[in-house]
């Protein structure tokens, strides 16, 4: 999908073409699924449509040739805030993790059901912020790059939190396993589970059920 | 491919007119300044051209506090527009450096022009400013909420204040020029306060715009 072809779709779409919308949300309706779907535990379906609702009424908004797609889930992103907000779940929110998110994270590297309630606990309990840019990026295969353009900050700070992301869940589950009396650390384990000792890409930590980012546009 | 609710394909067809893009936030930020420029006409109307005795150093002071007005009625009005990298930190240092440089000309100007309010006049003149610089501002303050609740802003409240203080200090920039009273304690409250007044109103406006939003989506959920 390019750029191109979506600010060419919106300017038709600010023109009142029908046809235009109907290309747009073709387009744009599996991603927002998918974007919506990676934080979220209630039914996506319902958030998608007030998306485009909200994005209809405020097609005034778009200002050409800017891209589309930042404006697009910025949109997203404000009506899952209102969702949380009119639901008062806030507090919910911080200790919940969507079910869909959790079930893309239990990739087949982890294959004991205990690893994945364990894995599902560690995300549920990272900062919002850091298990938004974690998921975007290690389950669902954002770039850097879109991120940022999605949640409206650097391509530095998304990678900051990513990164924080994965030292927290790793010293969240590290943590777990020595609660529950699971295989220890090797030697030296508990610095490397701090976050400041440890690096995403440290061969020696336990395998995470994450993704590595597949997609590249 | 995806199929279009039918639900959400009626209401994108029914009302499925043109629309023209709003214009950058720089170009209808600008309404501030016809603004400013009828309050000064405005005030020269009703209680002279005081104003051009006024020293440089409060010319000055004007000056700058209307443009750091009109920069945050920019950022204000970047708020609405979906998408736009927004962040904490620049509306912070906006709202920093307009308080600083307010703060800034109000000692400066005491240190070289003092001129102390009468005694026991003190509470009417605050009042009179309080009156004059709301006066002032309800109309750029008017137009500025015009402009951001045409938008989609994703922090209403953070729009809001700053929306509310581009307009309070458009409003005291034109007032300190008609006003004689240096004195910090006076300013601080007559002028100081219409600021804060109108940056709590645009507050609350953000606060009930988004409260409106989210009672309308758990209806629709409902």
């Amino acid at each position: 999908m390019l750029e191109e072809d979506l600010i060419v779709l919106m300017e038709r779409y600010q023109g009142g073409e029908l046809a235009a919308f109907e290309t747009l949300y073709e387009r744009l309706a599996p991603a927002l699924h998918r974007f919506l779907a990676s934080s979220w535990d209630g039914p996506v379906d319902d958030l998608v449509q007030e998306t485009f609702l909200q994005l209809h009424r405020a097609r005034h908004t778009y200002l050409p040739p800017r891209p589309v797609l930042p404006w697009v889930y910025a949109i997203a992103r404000n009506v899952r805030r209102m969702d949380r907000r009119s639901r008062g779940r806030h507090r919910r929110f911080e200790v919940e993790e969507p079910e869909q998110t959790l079930a893309a994270a239990a990739s087949p590297a982890t294959d004991a059901p205990a690893d994945q309630v364990a894995v599902r606990d560690a995300l549920a309990r990272l900062p919002a912020d850091r298990r938004e840019a974690l998921v975007l990026h290690h389950v669902w295969g954002f770039s850097f790059q879109e991120i940022g353009s999605l949640l409206g900050v650097r391509d530095g700070t998304v990678k900051v939190r990513a990164h924080r992301g994965i030292t927290t869940l790793r010293s969240l589950l590290a943590s777990v396993r020595g609660r529950l009396g699971g295989p220890r650390e090797p030697s030296g384990g508990e610095q490397r589970t701090s976050p400041e000792n440890v690096s995403a890409g440290d061969p020696g930590e336990p395998a995470l059920p994450l993704r590595s980012p597949t997609r590249s546009r | 491919m995806s199929a279009i609710p039918q639900d959400l394909y009626r209401e994108i067809a029914a009302d499925l007119r043109p629309v023209r893009p709003l214009r950058p936030a720089w170009v209808r930020a600008l309404v501030l300044l016809p603004c400013a420029a009828a309050g000064l006409a405005l005030l020269s109307f009703l209680l002279g051209p005081r104003w051009l005795a006024e020293p440089p150093l409060s010319l000055a002071g004007a000056g700058v506090q209307l443009l750091l007005a009109y920069a945050l009625l920019v950022l204000a009005l970047g708020e609405t527009i979906p998408g736009t990298r927004t962040g904490i930190a620049r509306p912070v240092l906006a709202v920093g450096a307009s308080l600083l440089a307010f703060l800034g000309f109000l000692f400066a100007l005491h240190g070289t022009h003092p001129m102390a309010v009468p005694p026991g006049m003190e509470l009417a003149m605050v009042l009179r400013c309080l009156g004059f610089s709301l006066l002032l501002g309800v109309v750029p303050g008017l137009l500025g909420f015009g402009l951001i609740g045409r938008g989609l802003p994703a922090r209403p409240g953070v729009a809001g204040v700053l929306g509310g203080l581009a307009a309070g200090l458009a409003a005291v920039s034109v007032w300190q020029l008609f006003c004689a009273g240096t004195e910090p304690a006076h300013v601080l409250t007559g002028h100081g306060g219409a600021v804060l007044a109108l940056a709590g109103a645009g507050l609350a406006l953000g606060l009930a715009r988004r409260a409106r939003q989210d009672a309308a989506w758990a209806r629709r959920r409902a």
